[in-house]
This record gives C-alpha cells, structure tokens and sequence, in this order.
C-alpha cells in the first residue's frame, strides 16, 4: 500500500516538475534571444585551425561552438560572419583584419585553455571600457555557473585584443569541459550571451 | 718560352680562384657565428654566479636561482655593445633551454626539451633577439596564458641577469612569425609595457 501511494505520488510529481523545467527553459530562450538581439552585427572568431591545431580537439570544438551561437545570434536577427566555418588555417592577421573591415557591434573569439575559463577583453582605446564591462559580466556570469576556482583573472595582451577596434572578448573554455555535452555547452553560452546588455528597446 | 708564359698564367688564374674560395668559405663561417654565440673562448677567465630564472608554475612565473658559469665574460658588464653582455645572455638562454631544475615537476619549461638557440644578438637599444630551432613550437601546445608565461619568462630571465635589457624579440629558424603558438603578437618585442595592468 506504501509503495503504491509512493508510486502515485511520483507520477503526479514528475509531470509539474517537467512542465516547470520547460517553461523556465523557454523564459531562459527568450531572455537569451533579447540579449542576442541587442547586437547588430557581430563577428565570431574560432581560434586556430588548419595546421594550426591548438590543444587538443580545440579547434574543433570552438568551430562547433561557433556554429552554435551563430544560429542564435541569426534567430535573433543579428548579422553575423565567422573567421572561418572550416577546418583551414586564418593567420591572425587576416581575422583582425577582416574584424575591422567590418567593424561589429560585438567580436567574440573562441578558444580552449588547460585549466580555466578566461576573457580577455579588447584594449583599443574607444572599444575599451564596453569591452571591459562585457568582460567583466561574462567572468562573474562563469564563477557563478563553474565556481570561482575554474575562472581566471588574469589579462593578457592577445594579438587579437589588441589589433581589432571594435568592442569585443576573446573566451578561453577550459578544455576538460566537454563541449559534445549539450547542457554544458548551454550553461556556457547563456552565460556568454547573458552578458551582453539587451538593448533598450529590448528590455522588458 | 710561351710555354713558360701560359704555365705562369694558369698559376696566376688558379690562385686567384682559391683566394676567392677560400675569402667565400671565411665570409660564410663570418656569417652563420655573427647571429649567434661566442663559439670560442677566448682567455681562460671564467666566473661563477647568480642566476634568477623564470619559469611558468600555475598561471605565475616561480624563480629558480642557479649557479652559472660565465666564460671569457665580466660578470658585470652592463655594455650591450661587448661580448661580454652577449656570453652572459647566451649563458642565461642556455639555462632556460634546460628547463627547471630546482622547481622540476612543480614548474614547466619554457620550450619542449630539445630547443636549440640558433642565434642570439642584443641590439643598441637593449632588443635581444633570440633565434630558436622550430621545435620550440613543438610539444604541448600552449592555451593564451601558457603562451604568455613562456614569452614573459625569457623576458623576465634576460631582463634580470643581463644588464640593459629592454625588450626581447623571438626569431624562429632565423624568421619573424606574427605569432608564436596562435595567441600572441610576436611581432612585437616583448618589454615592460607588454606586462598585465
């Protein structure tokens, strides 16, 4: 009889909370789409590639990740272009270049680290403090989903932070987080989109 | 008496040929040592010092200090323009290729075991120049930070231990590459301003 009534309670239990988990998956979805569409145009930049392999599976898995917050930044109605959409070597030379030919709203580099996410943000003079702010949000955005200990603070002057103009964070993902983990890769780039301010015409 | 005149020909011909040989050879050997080492040491002074050498320990340089031999070179010489300034880099590059020592296990090598210094050269202004073999990019693969520290620890090494040093430029096989391991800017030599805020 006990078990029964656990039985019972079980199944009218794991319908409310599904229908929960999904209505806040979809509050989430559209919360991320209004951060998304604050951005104009963006470039995304998958690091390395070609011959150029980076750790392993990184470049790769940052091309994956490319993709992925492409098609979101694209529902949105964002323009997009990536640096590259193959497996082929860009020298970093021709991304910078092809980010301030374009001049976006946002730039976003991808790459993996050995231990812990990092976000380097770009040190042009009139990208700087919007580069700084988004920086910041996407660090204290990471600590709170992964911890403080897997995010780093450090600020290094990258080639790419510190020839392109145009506001803009290069994310390092540490590379023992498994991007083929659909879940994680969510937490992640609700966490990276989050952190770009929606627009005021966006804001509710 | 013809003969006498052609023989004395050819020998003027034949040794006018192994004199431009031979200054050839000398102007080769000239230039392959210019860019690089003292190969030879010249007197028989020699001295033992100090070392402070930076190597990358977490997302941190750690120091090791280590005892080095410094031969035909005044410890002290802070002329950029001497050997002397030359052997005491050249010294402190040939510790750093060794890697750590004291701090092995705890601290990385800069570059994969196996790294050989091509050249080596300190210009007016305290620009070292250092040519590595390519194998220096070979091994584990650097993320930005890892990328950083290695640079930061030449720099630092050099920057300490040989008077004079500014900035530290990186060849490789004797050719400037816009970067390094994919994150740096190695076009740009590696000096103070380049350090975090």
């Amino acid at each position: 009889m006990k078990k029964l009534f656990a039985c019972l309670i079980i199944l009218l239990i794991l319908p409310a909370a599904c229908f929960a988990n999904a209505a806040h998956a979809s509050e989430g979805d559209g919360d991320l789409k209004r951060h998304a569409a604050s951005v104009g145009e963006i470039v995304i930049d998958p690091g390395h590639g070609g011959f150029d392999s980076g750790l392993p599976g990184e470049k790769e898995s940052v091309l994956v990740l490319a993709g992925k917050l492409k098609d979101i930044f694209r529902e949105a109605g964002t323009k997009v272009a990536l640096t590259r959409d193959a497996n082929r070597y860009v020298s970093l030379q021709e991304r910078a270049s092809r980010v301030n030919n374009e001049m976006p709203d946002l730039y976003i580099g991808l790459h993996r680290s050995r231990t812990k996410f990092s976000v380097f943000s770009v040190m042009e003079d009139s990208a700087r403090a919007d580069s700084e702010a988004i920086r910041d949000r996407m660090l204290a955005g990471l600590a709170v989903a992964f911890g403080e200990d897997a995010v780093s603070m450090r600020q290094v002057p990258l080639y790419m932070t510190e020839h392109i103009h145009a506001p803009g964070v290069l994310v390092e993902i540490p590379a023992n987080i498994d991007l083929d983990d659909e879940t994680v890769s969510a937490s992640i780039i609700t966490k990276l989109l989050q952190a770009l301010e929606p627009s005021p015409e966006n804001r509710h | 008496m013809r003969v006498l005149w052609i023989f004395l020909a050819l020998a003027l011909i034949a040794a006018s040929l192994a004199a431009g040989v031979y200054k050839g050879r000398m102007r080769s050997v000239e230039q392959r040592t210019l860019p690089g080492l003292p190969s030879a040491v010249e007197g028989n002074d020699w001295e033992v010092v100090n070392a402070r050498l930076f190597f990358p320990k977490g997302d941190a340089l750690a120091a090791e200090e280590r005892r080095i031999t410094l031969r035909g070179a005044s410890a002290n010489s802070a002329n950029l323009a001497d050997t002397a300034a030359l052997a005491r880099a050249g010294a402190v590059m040939d510790e750093l290729l060794r890697g750590p020592i004291l701090l092995s296990g705890l601290a990385e090598p800069l570059v994969p075991s196996g790294t050989t210094l091509k050249g080596l050269f300190i210009d007016a202004d305290g620009t070292v120049y250092i040519d590595l073999d390519r194998s220096a990019l070979s091994g584990a693969p650097k993320d930005a930070t890892g990328e950083y520290l290695s640079v930061q620890g030449f720099y630092e090494s050099l920057k300490q231990n040989v008077g004079g040093v500014r900035a530290v430029k990186f060849l490789i096989d004797g050719k400037e590459l816009d970067t390094l391991w994919g994150h740096l800017d190695a076009g740009r030599p590696v000096a103070d301003e380049y350090d975090e805020e």
